[in-house]
């Protein structure tokens, strides 16, 4: 039990808002004491202290009804929210920067988020892997040609995760060829991490 | 035990890894993996900037900016919170400069601005703590921005001292001086009541 | 033929193209609403640009479209190429000459 006697940020002792009650003990303990649930034998047995504790109890069941009226949250539409903040957000796409299709007299591209989307979902077809970052880059020495960077949370019952990040790279590698036409180099897969099995169930956003 | 609480809600609650992944893919720029994380984060954070600006439709536009500042700065989000931490502070800070700017009223406007259910409530039926919950809300308006958004993450949203404190940018310490001045105001308002 | 009736006839060649969803809305088509179907809203040619030097240089053409998932993605880019190259030549030799097309996928849906 300490007395917290003039610490850096605020002084209690100083504060014009707290009160010495006549038992000698400060307001501001007695309510965090309560709080804390750390009362000592005085508290249980001071009339003063008593009294304080009573006045934030009655303080706190206004509060619970308080609480309770402003619980709604799993009652709560999003959809008319998300729309809007979606308007807003089509307005100032990132689509990353141009990837080139077929070969460079051609002048054919797509865009970076839209062959990463594809390249995720790609990865996602191995169970139980997920994909976060995909990075697609152009390479500066062989005009025409890309290498994909990917970050996968593995399942965490693979049985090897070389063997995982090969048929990642497998599966990355025909869609990038089979669905996009895009030549690629290399492909890194990177494992971050674990994915928890049962996540399995938001995996539906991916075209 | 008074001081045994267990928070209803925690930004991260049942997001798991898949919440990091999404904001990661969003900072790429895939649009539909941020409206996941709308969908998914919105009601709990309305109900947060509802319970500190006691206005709904308020409420529903500061979470909205906050959603799309998020999706500005999302590229360069590395991840040192949760998605989730890091929503809760942006909307608790843009709640803060709303109750900042919001000029003092009179505790009559503050009562208008509540959809209180209580009018729809045959009088009788109006016992005394239903009163002493309206005299709350009046007295609420009565506190100052940083009071009051100590208070309500405190006493409404049920947050730890240090979680306040990362949220709000200050120390707990301040944090507790908050609060406890809060309560001190608020008890008084109360004991006026009485 | 002029610049906006070009653009719009090329519109619509590359709306046939099999693969292709819709022409890329400009800000304009975006604007008006993002949650409407694109594939009716839009304005004309949105997503066809054209730009010549002069009355008679060379036509330089820019095409940005979202393409249809199940279709692959470079032979689609490849035959909204070729259309647009037809037209051109259908459209008379001074409209081929040393023509660029460029074709950007935007969008795969």
């Amino acid at each position: 039990m300490t007395t917290r006697i003039h610490p850096p940020d605020t002084p209690p002792p100083h504060d014009p808002d707290d009160e010495c009650l006549p038992c000698g003990r400060l307001l501001s303990r007695v309510w965090s004491d309560w709080e804390e649930g750390a009362a000592d034998s005085h508290a249980a047995a001071c009339p003063d202290c008593t009294a304080a504790v009573a006045e934030l109890e009655r303080l706190e069941t206004a509060v619970r009804g308080l609480r309770d009226d402003t619980e709604d949250a799993s009652g709560y539409d999003p959809a008319p929210l998300t729309e809007r903040v979606m308007d807003v957000v089509r307005l100032e796409l990132r689509p990353g920067h141009p990837l080139p299709l077929g070969t460079p007299e051609e002048d054919m591209w797509v865009m970076e988020y839209a062959a990463a989307r594809v390249l995720r979902a790609a990865a996602e077809r191995v169970p139980g892997v997920r994909s976060g970052s995909c990075r697609i880059t152009p390479e500066r020495d062989m005009p025409g040609r890309v290498t994909v960077s990917l970050h996968i949370l593995a399942p965490i019952t693979a049985p090897s995760l070389p063997a995982l990040a090969d048929e990642v790279r497998r599966s990355v590698g025909e869609s990038a060829d089979r669905r996009l036409g895009l030549e690629i180099t290399g492909i890194d897969v990177h494992v971050i991490g674990f994915a928890d099995a049962s996540d399995d169930s938001e995996k539906g956003f991916l075209p | 035990m008074p001081g045994n609480r267990t928070p209803t809600w925690a930004p991260d609650a049942g997001t798991g890894p898949d919440d990091a992944l999404l904001a990661v893919r969003a900072g790429e720029g895939d649009e539909e993996a941020f409206a996941v994380l709308v969908r998914r984060h919105a009601p709990a954070l309305v109900r947060l900037a509802t319970r500190l600006v006691q206005d709904r439709t308020e409420a529903e536009d500061a979470v909205q900016e906050a959603f799309i500042s998020a999706w500005r700065k999302l590229p360069e989000f590395r991840g040192q919170s949760s998605f989730g931490t890091w929503l809760y502070r942006i909307v608790t800070n843009r709640c803060l400069n709303i109750l900042r700017t919001r000029k003092p009223q009179s505790q009559l406007e503050a009562a208008s601005r509540i959809s209180a259910p209580e009018h729809s409530v045959a009088p009788d039926r109006i016992t005394e703590g239903r009163a002493a919950i309206e005299e709350l809300h009046h007295a609420l308006a009565g506190l100052s921005a940083e009071q009051r958004a100590c208070w309500v993450l405190r006493e409404l949203d049920e947050q730890p001292y240090a979680f306040i404190a990362e949220t709000v940018g200050i120390s707990e310490q301040a944090v507790r001086a908050r609060v406890f001045r809060a309560r001190r105001q608020l008890t008084d308002a109360l004991g006026a009541w009485r | 033929m002029t610049p906006t009736a070009l653009g719009d006839t090329l519109a619509q060649v590359v709306r046939d193209v099999p693969g292709v969803a819709f022409l890329t809305p400009g800000i304009a088509g975006r604007l008006r609403s993002a949650f409407q179907d694109p594939r009716r809203g839009g304005l004309p040619g949105a997503g066809v640009r054209l730009n010549r030097r002069g009355d008679t240089g060379p036509w330089q053409i820019e095409v940005r479209i979202v393409t249809l998932a199940g279709h692959r993605a470079c032979d689609v880019t490849r035959a909204t190429r070729a259309a647009v190259l037809a037209h051109l030549l259908a459209e008379g030799a001074t409209a081929t000459v040393d023509a660029t097309v460029t074709v950007t996928i935007t969008g795969i849906v």
